[in-house]
C-alpha cells in the first residue's frame, strides 16, 4: 500500500476538478455557514476531539476498508477478535478475551467475551464471526484484503465459490470459535488484526439496499451518528462498549480538502487535532512548539530499479552507484522529507537493523563506483527516465535527485504522470516489465512484520504486477523469507529478515533507499493520552483520549 | 477671465494610446530579451536553471541577496535565472500557439467570408463550437486528456513534449476569434468598389482573396495576434499551475507559481516573482495590442475627446 497514493488525492482529473469548483466551493462554504447543516457545536461539559480528514473516506465497510482515511472512521466503529496495541504494536484480546494456540501452530481456538455488544444492543456471538469472516472471504463482497483470511484452511476454495463452507472454521459452541490454517503462519494473528476481519452483526449487514454503506454498526468504542458528505462525520461514545464507555463524548471528523485552510482552521480552534503540520513555516512551526507530534511511522520510501531493463538490470555497481548519489539528509532537513533509510525494515518492525551501513551520501563513492559500472562521468549512460506520480512533495524530491545524479554525471529525465498512467508503467504485466526503469514508491505495511514489506515487494513469488515490480530475484532471500514464516520463535525470525535485508540492501542494491516514514501531527495543549502509534497518525486510540479544557 | 475655448482639440484618447503603445513595446522588448539572453546569461554567472546554487547547509528558499537578486526556490535554484529561461518557454508557447491559431484561422474565416452560402454557413458553425466552449478550460480538458506526453506517439518527438502539447491545444483552439474576425471583414471588403473591380476585371478567387481582401485585414489581425500571445502567455502559466502544462524541472513561470505557493506566507518571494513576470508580460501584451489597433484604426484614431 503506498502511502503517497492513500494519503494525497493527486489524480490530475481531481485536481482540475478541485481548481474548477474552488470558486463554487467558496460559496457553497459561505452558504454552509449560514445554512443549518453545521455540526453541532459542543455543549460545554461535553467532552469532543474534532480532527481532520483529507477528504470523505472511499468506504465505511469494513471489509472494503483498504486506505488510510477508511480507516481512520472505521477503526473506531469496529473491533475483531484481537487488535494490536497501537504503541507497542503487540497482539491483545479485543472480542476474544483469550486464545490458545495448539501444539502444531496450526489450530487457533479463540472464547469470546461475554459482555461484547454491537451498536444496536445485541450480544456478539461466534456465528457474527462466521458472519463475518464470510463476508470478507465472498466474491460479492470482493474485499482487496481477502488475503488476510486466506490463511484459514478452506477459505480460498470458500472465495472461489468452490465450496460452501470454510473448512478450516468450527463452532463448537456460541462463546468459542476454532480456525485451522492450512499450514503454520506465523503472522496470522497481526493479519487478524486488521480492520478487515472486523466483527459486523448479520441483521445489519444482509441488507441488500446495503444502508450499512452510510450507516455502519459494528461493536466498537464509538458508535456511528451521521455523515455529511464533504462536511463532517459525526461519531458518539458507545455506553456498551465492553472496554468500557471512552471519555470522548463525540468525535466529528472534519473533512477539509485544502491543507492551507486546514491549518487555518486548527490555529482558529476550530479543530483539536490535525494530520499535518507547516513544516515550511519555520517561524509558525517554533510558535507551535510542542503541540507538532513526530514519530515513526512504520513505512519505507524509495526509488525502485527495473532490474529487467538495462542500465540496470544486472549493473549492481550502477545501482549503488545511484544510492550513494542522493543526499538524503539533505532531502529530509532541507525539503520537508522524511529521515533517512539505511535499509528497508522501518524501525519499530521485528527485524530492524539500526547497523546496516546502508549508503550515506558520498558523491566521490559514487563517481567511482559509476566509472565501474561501465559509464565513467555518465558516457555511455542510456537515457534513463524516472516516473513518479504528480504530488508536490514527490515533485520537489524527484527534482533534488534529478540534480544529484546530474552532479556525478548522470542524466535522467523525469516523468511526471498521473497515478493510473503511472501505476501501468510500474506494473507492467506478468510476462512484460514496465516501461518505467527508475521510479519513487512507497510502501506502508499492512501490519507490522517484516514479512509485510519483505515479502511483496521482493519475494520472487510476487513477481511482477502483484508487488514486485522491480523483478528482482535472489533465490538466497526467497529462501530466507520462507523459513521464518514457519518459526515460531520471533528472535529467530528477526534474524533471518536481518539477513535478507543485508542481501537485497549491501549486495544488491534492490533499490535506491531514500527514507523512513514519519507521522507529523499538530495537537491542541488540552488533548491528553496520546499515544504515538507507529501505524499512523490516524492510529492513535481515540478511547484513550481526553480534553482537558482548563477548568477556569 | 472667460475660458479659453479656442484650444485645438488635442485627443486625450491619443496621448494615452501612445503612452500604453510605449509601455507595452517596452515590456514586450525586455521579455524577448529576457528570453534570448536566457543563456547568455547562464553562462555569465555559472549555473543554469536547474542547478542548486544554495549551500548544502542551508534550508531554501533563501531571500534575495547580493549574488541572487530574487533569491532561490525551494530547491537552492537561483529565480532570476529561472525566470529568464521560463520567458522562453513562455514566448515559444505564445508566439508558436498563436502562428498556428492564425494559420488555420485565416484559412477558415477567409474561406467562409469570401464563399459565403452552405461553406459559410458550415465554417461559422464550426467555429461557433470552438468558441462555445471557454478556451482554457477547453485546453484543461484537453491536455487532461493526455496524461503523459512523453509516451504519446505525435508528441514524443518534440524536443519538449509536454510544452509542445500546450501549443498544439492552445493553437488548435484560438483559432475561432480570428476566423470569425476575418470572415466579418470579408464580408465589409467583398462589395467595396475595389474588390468588386477586380472581380470584374475577370480575377479568380484566390487572387481576389490574396491581392485584395487578406492585406485589407491585416490591421485587426496584427492587433488580435498581439493580443492572442498575450492570451496564449496566460493560459499557458494558468495550465502549468494546475500541473498539466510544463513539466518540472522546466522553469516555466505557471510551474514556478505552484512550486512557490506552499511557502506563500513565509517566504512571498517564491510565488510573488514569477506572478509578476506573467502580470507585466500579459499587460505588455495587451498594451501592445491596444495600442496598434488605436493607430491602425482610423476611426479610432481621430476620435474626439
Amino acid at each position: 500500500m503506498d502511502r503517497e497514493r492513500s494519503s494525497t488525492p493527486h489524480a490530475r482529473v481531481r485536481r482540475i476538478a478541485v481548481a474548477i469548483l474552488a470558486t463554487l466551493g467558496t460559496v457553497a462554504a459561505v452558504l454552509q455557514v449560514l445554512a443549518c447543516g453545521r455540526p453541532r457545536q459542543p455543549a460545554a461539559a461535553e467532552q469532543v476531539l474534532r480532527f481532520r480528514l483529507r477528504e470523505d473516506p472511499p468506504t465505511l465497510d469494513p471489509a472494503l476498508a483498504n486506505d488510510q482515511i477508511s480507516e481512520a472512521v472505521v477503526l473506531n466503529v469496529f473491533r475483531g477478535l484481537v487488535e494490536m496495541d497501537p504503541g507497542t504494536l503487540e497482539v491483545r484480546p479485543a472480542v476474544a478475551a483469550f486464545w490458545t494456540i495448539a501444539e502444531d501452530r496450526r489450530t487457533y481456538t479463540f472464547r469470546l467475551r461475554d459482555d461484547a455488544l454491537f451498536h444496536n444492543g445485541r450480544r456478539v456471538t461466534a456465528r457474527d464471526v462466521e458472519y463475518s469472516f464470510r463476508r470478507t472471504l465472498s466474491k460479492e463482497t470482493n474485499s482487496p484484503r481477502r488475503f488476510i483470511l486466506e490463511p484459514i484452511e478452506g477459505a480460498r476454495e470458500f472465495a472461489e465459490g468452490k465450496s460452501a463452507a470454510i473448512a478450516g472454521l468450527t463452532i463448537p459452541d456460541e462463546q468459542t470459535i476454532v480456525l485451522r490454517l492450512s499450514r503454520p503462519f506465523a503472522p496470522f494473528l497481526s493479519q487478524l488484526t486488521m480492520v478487515n476481519a472486523a466483527l459486523v452483526p448479520r441483521e445489519i449487514y444482509d441488507d441488500p439496499a446495503r444502508a450499512y454503506l452510510r450507516a455502519p454498526v459494528g461493536c466498537g468504542p464509538f458508535r456511528f451518528s451521521r455523515w455529511e458528505q464533504s462536511n463532517f462525520i459525526e461519531l458518539l461514545a458507545f455506553d456498551g462498549y465492553y472496554g468500557g464507555r471512552p471519555a470522548l463524548d463525540r468525535i466529528q471528523v472534519r473533512i477539509i480538502e485544502n491543507r492551507e485552510s486546514a491549518l487555518q482552521e486548527y490555529l482558529a480552534g476550530g479543530l483539536d487535532s490535525l494530520d499535518e503540520v507547516p513544516n515550511h513555516d519555520d517561524a509558525l512551526m517554533a510558535r507551535l512548539g510542542s503541540e507538532v507530534h513526530e514519530y515513526p511511522f512504520i513505512g519505507t520510501q524509495y526509488i525502485g530499479f527495473n532490474h529487467m531493463l538495462p542500465p540496470f538490470k544486472g549493473n549492481t555497481a550502477l545501482r549503488k552507484a545511484f544510492n550513494y548519489a542522493v543526499d538524503k539528509e539533505y532531502i529530509w532537513k532541507a525539503l520537508g522529507g522524511y529521515p533517512p533509510a539505511n535499509g528497508i525494515i522501518p524501525p519499530g518492525i521485528p527485524g530492524h537493523d539500526p547497523d546496516l551501513p546502508g549508503y550515506p551520501y558520498d558523491p566521490a563513492k559514487a563517481r567511482r563506483l559509476l566509472a565501474e559500472a561501465g559509464y565513467p562521468d555518465g558516457k555511455g549512460l542510456p537515457p534513463i527516465a524516472f516516473w513518479f506520480n504528480t504530488s508536490e512533495g514527490i515533485r520537489r524530491l524527484a527534482q533534488k535527485i534529478q540534480a544529484d545524479l546530474k552532479a556525478i554525471g548522470a542524466d535522467v529525465t523525469l516523468r511526471e504522470v498521473d497515478w493510473a498512467a503511472y501505476l501501468a508503467a510500474v506494473e507492467g504485466t506478468p510476462e512484460q516489465p514496465g516501461q518505467a526503469q527508475m521510479f519513487r514508491f512507497g510502501w506502508y505495511l499492512d501490519y507490522p512484520d517484516a514479512d509485510a514489506i519483505l515479502r511483496p515487494l521482493l519475494h520472487s513469488s510476487n513477481w511482477g504486477p502483484a508487488g514486485n515490480y522491480f523483478r528482482y530475484r535472489n533465490p538466497r532471500l526467497d529462501a530466507l523469507l520462507d523459513e521464518a514464516l514457519s518459526l515460531p520463535d520471533p528472535g529467530a525470525r528477526a534474524a533471518r529478515y536481518r539477513e535478507a535485508e543485508r542481501i537485497a540492501v549491501m549486495e544488491d542494491a534492490a533499490w535506491l533507499f531514500l527514507s523512513y516514514y514519519q507521522s507529523q501531527t499538530l495537537f491542541k495543549p488540552y488533548v491528553k493520552g496520546i499515544v504515538h502509534s507507529p501505524l499512523g497518525e490516524f492510529r492513535i486510540p481515540l478511547e484513550r483520549l481526553r480534553v482537558e479544557k482548563g477548568a477556569a | 477671465m472667460t475660458p479659453d475655448t479656442s484650444r485645438p482639440a488635442v485627443s486625450p484618447f491619443r496621448s494615452r494610446s501612445w503612452f500604453s503603445l510605449s509601455l507595452g513595446i517596452i515590456i514586450v522588448a525586455v521579455f524577448v530579451l529576457c528570453a534570448a539572453l536566457a543563456p547568455a546569461l547562464s553562462r555569465w554567472v555559472g549555473y543554469g536553471p536547474f542547478d542548486q546554487v544554495t549551500p548544502r547547509s542551508v534550508i531554501p528558499p533563501t531571500p534575495p541577496d547580493r549574488d541572487h537578486p530574487l533569491g532561490t526556490d525551494s530547491l537552492g535554484r537561483d529565480l532570476l535565472v529561472r525566470l529568464a529561461h521560463g520567458a522562453r518557454i513562455s514566448l515559444a508557447v505564445g508566439v508558436l500557439a498563436e502562428i498556428m491559431a492564425l494559420l488555420i484561422g485565416v484559412g477558415v474565416g477567409a474561406l467562409a467570408g469570401y464563399a459565403g452560402g452552405r461553406a459559410d454557413a458550415l465554417l461559422m458553425r464550426l467555429t461557433d463550437l470552438v468558441f462555445a466552449f471557454p478556451a482554457p478550460l477547453l485546453a484543461l480538458a484537453v491536455l487532461a486528456a493526455v496524461p503523459d506526453p512523453e509516451s504519446a506517439a505525435i508528441l514524443k518527438h518534440l524536443p519538449q513534449p509536454s510544452v509542445g502539447v500546450v501549443f498544439l491545444v492552445l493553437g488548435c483552439i484560438g483559432w475561432a476569434g480570428i476566423a470569425r474576425l476575418v470572415r466579418a471583414e470579408f464580408l465589409k471588403i467583398r462589395e467595396l468598389e475595389f474588390a468588386q473591380a477586380a472581380r470584374a476585371i475577370g480575377a479568380r478567387g484566390a487572387r481576389v482573396v490574396a491581392r485584395h481582401l487578406l492585406p485589407n485585414t491585416l490591421g485587426p489581425l496584427v492587433v488580435a495576434a498581439t493580443l492572442g500571445v498575450g492570451g496564449n502567455i496566460l493560459v499557458e502559466a494558468w495550465l502549468s499551475f494546475l500541473g498539466v502544462g510544463a513539466r518540472p524541472p522546466l522553469p516555466s513561470w505557471g510551474t514556478m507559481v505552484t512550486e512557490g505557493q506552499a511557502y506563500f506566507l513565509a517566504r512571498p518571494w517564491v510565488c510573488v516573482a514569477p506572478g509578476l513576470a506573467i502580470f507585466a508580460v500579459v499587460l505588455g501584451f495587451n498594451l501592445l495590442g491596444d495600442g496598434v489597433g488605436a493607430l491602425l484604426d482610423p476611426r479610432r484614431r481621430s476620435a474626439p475627446a
